[in-house]
């Protein structure tokens, strides 16, 4: 197995510093050994409540942050070795759309100038055609007539339709791959469909590649080829989507499809209940063993001690479970 | 007439700014009854916030001010109660728990001082009475060792633990009414299910009637029994939750149902509302949903829509449904 994406074992601890002197007091295991690989064409669903680490796990990919450890290849090349002119030509096919549209987009710079800068910067379209690149990727995104939006702010836009300069601004480099990192969470209903639709289209259109990560089981089934789920750092249970969805197998996974309100009373107040008790344990300290043993309702005495691995149970379903080894 | 626990009556509550007048709650009516959760439902900025602050008479003012309308709880109209009248409806007859939990519990007061204030200026219990009380209310909310977390300060405390002191403290005078801003939508997944089941919990031990105001029609499908639903200002339609979800009216409730992700289906293309919400500065004259509404028609442009009854207890605001009585 190739892939555009590859990733082994990528670790990133941060400091906890505090006290006199600024003392190191600890380390936040935010990604904890995580391996996974993105096919070409494909979306990838990374999914978690929030401290899993799969926000750092997206700007470890785009080289937002260095590892601690573990490597990454996009198309074949090491990410983290990458300098020079190598690193521009992999901003370009490596881009970011980021999960608050209030914050991402500068609120001092016109549409115009945060669609041009990018252009003129990676030398993508000949210097003349720059006005007529950002007028047909806002058109792209769905802002048409784009003349009515190029020489506003971003103040005077709403969150859905930031989201789609955000889009736009990440597609101005022409990338293979783009990570989106929760760009639905901040929207309301009606228009987060409109963005996710609007993100099957460009993918069909241009044939991107998605890292997609989220909180929200709903939107990987909609969105997502295969799906990787994390706790605490790690991947617990990594399968296409459908097979997740028909057949999972983590309990932590269980419990979150569990906990995930489906709007449809009957539906809803008729399904079993699984309910986990307590909150996601500190990753400055995790749990040894299996780190969701402090709260799975079928632990083992094994779980306590030893770390299970992510293993094949089949058809490239993989999950890190004692109980399914 | 029966009565209604609660009945708001025409409520329009406007915000009066530099640039205009925002008419946030325009025209609002709804009831609650005793015992019953409703669900008021609607996205951002569609005035279920302010409806929530027009109740408990917290709305900001200035800019804001109730400009019309009358809000009876057992008859009586709240909107004529001074100020002294209604700190007593405060905490004792309805209770509230908003949506950010840190923004409302005062970070430098420990927990059981938080708490005790309520007891101590509603039941006039002593000090130490107050304590006792909240470390079972605390206990009630099913968290660990409350007589340790009693004394802990918010920051030394998860944000599904201070979700539930924020319930505890909402609850720790019985209230009749419960209001609760988007109790869950700050919180993780996992811990968002906690606190559902003990929403569920705390309607059958204490009785309290419930309303709930979120984006998430997932949790109305779970919690609630009669479903508000509200665009840019205005409840457009009102049914029990069944009625809401398996025989949606309104041309908006609808789209909102289909455009919604599920957990238990797929879909290839989702079916959208276009456009966005409207300015609530200058509304669309007519029904509020015309420029987006799939099935306009001339009349929907000119005339706002009154509400008409489909079914027993089932009201739409939408001339679609014009031959139905009003």
């Amino acid at each position: 197995m190739n892939g555009i994406l590859r990733v082994e074992g990528l670790r990133k601890h941060f400091p906890v510093k505090g006290g006199l002197f600024q003392r190191r007091k600890g380390v936040v295991h935010a990604v904890d050994g995580v391996s996974f690989h993105v096919e070409e064409g494909e979306t990838l669903g990374l999914v978690g409540e929030s401290g899993c680490g799969k926000t750092t796990t997206a700007r470890l990919v785009v080289r937002l942050l260095e590892p601690t450890s573990g490597q990454a290849y996009f198309m074949d090349k090491n990410i983290f070795e990458l300098g020079g002119d190598e690193l521009l030509r992999f901003r370009r096919q490596m881009q970011i759309v980021f999960q608050n549209p209030f914050a991402s987009l500068n609120p001092r710079k016109s549409i115009r100038q945060i669609l041009t800068t990018p252009l003129r910067i990676h030398h993508i379209v000949d210097d003349k055609e720059i006005e007529k690149e950002a007028s047909t990727l806002l058109e792209l995104v769905g802002l048409t007539p784009a003349s009515l939006y190029l020489d506003r702010f971003p103040h005077e836009f709403s969150g859905g339709q930031r989201q789609r300069i955000g889009i736009a601004r990440a597609l101005t480099l022409r990338p293979k791959f783009v990570v989106a990192d929760e760009p639905v969470s901040a929207l309301d209903m009606s228009v987060r469909a409109q963005v996710l639709n609007l993100m099957k289209k460009l993918q069909r259109d241009l044939g991107l590649t998605y890292l997609f990560i989220t909180h929200d089981l709903a939107v990987v089934r909609s969105l997502c080829n295969r799906v990787a789920v994390m706790y605490l750092g790690k991947i617990v249970e990594l399968a296409d989507t459908e097979q997740l969805f028909e057949n999972v197998m983590h309990p932590y996974t269980k419990a979150l499809l569990s906990s995930t309100p489906i709007p449809d009373p009957e539906a809803t107040r008729g399904r079993s209940e699984i309910i986990l008790e307590g909150d996601v344990p500190s990753a400055i300290t995790p749990p040894p063993g299996c780190r969701f043993h402090t709260r799975c309702p079928i632990k083992k005495e094994s779980c306590m001690s030893k770390e299970p691995e992510l293993v094949d149970v089949g058809s490239g379903h993989k999950v890190a479970c004692h109980t399914h080894s | 007439m029966t009565s209604h626990l609660l009945k708001i009556e025409e409520l329009k509550t406007y915000f009066f700014t530099s640039e205009g007048i925002v008419k946030a709650v325009d025209d609002v009516s709804l009831h609650i009854d005793a015992n019953e959760a409703v669900g008021l439902v609607g996205e951002s900025g569609c005035g279920k916030t302010m409806t929530a602050f027009s109740i408990m008479r917290l709305v900001p003012s200035p800019p804001g001010r109730i400009v019309q309308g009358r809000i009876l709880l057992r008859g009586k109209d709240l909107l004529q109660f001074s100020k002294d009248e209604m700190r007593e409806i405060r905490g004792r007859e309805i209770g509230m728990v908003f949506q950010d939990p840190m923004t409302y519990l005062n970070p430098v007061m420990r927990i059981s001082e938080q708490m005790t204030e309520v007891l101590v200026e509603h039941q006039r219990v002593s000090g130490l009475q107050a304590k006792q009380r909240a470390i079972e209310m605390l206990e009630r909310m099913q968290i660990p060792s409350p007589d340790k977390v009693v004394n802990y300060y918010p920051y030394q405390l998860s944000g599904g633990m201070r979700q539930r002191v924020l319930i505890a403290m909402a609850m720790s005078c019985e209230p009749s009414l419960l209001i609760m801003d988007e109790p869950t939508t700050a919180l993780d997944a996992t811990v968002q299910a906690q606190i559902l089941r003990l929403i569920r919990r705390l309607r059958k031990d204490f009785g309290s009637s419930i309303l709930m105001i979120t984006h998430d029609l997932g949790i109305i499908a779970e919690i609630c029994d009669r479903v508000c639903v509200m665009y840019a200002g205005k409840i457009i339609e009102t049914a029990d939750v069944y009625g809401i979800f398996q025989r949606p009216k309104h041309p908006y409730t609808i789209g909102l149902l289909s455009s919604i992700l599920r957990i238990d289906k797929y879909k290839e293309v989702l079916p959208t509302i276009d456009g966005v919400v409207p300015d609530l500065m200058n509304p669309p004259s007519g029904c509020r949903f015309h420029p987006r509404c799939p099935n306009v028609m001339s009349v929907c442009c000119e005339r706002p829509p009154p509400s008409f009854v489909v079914e027993p207890s089932h009201c739409v605001n939408c001339w679609l449904y014009e031959s139905e009585k009003e």
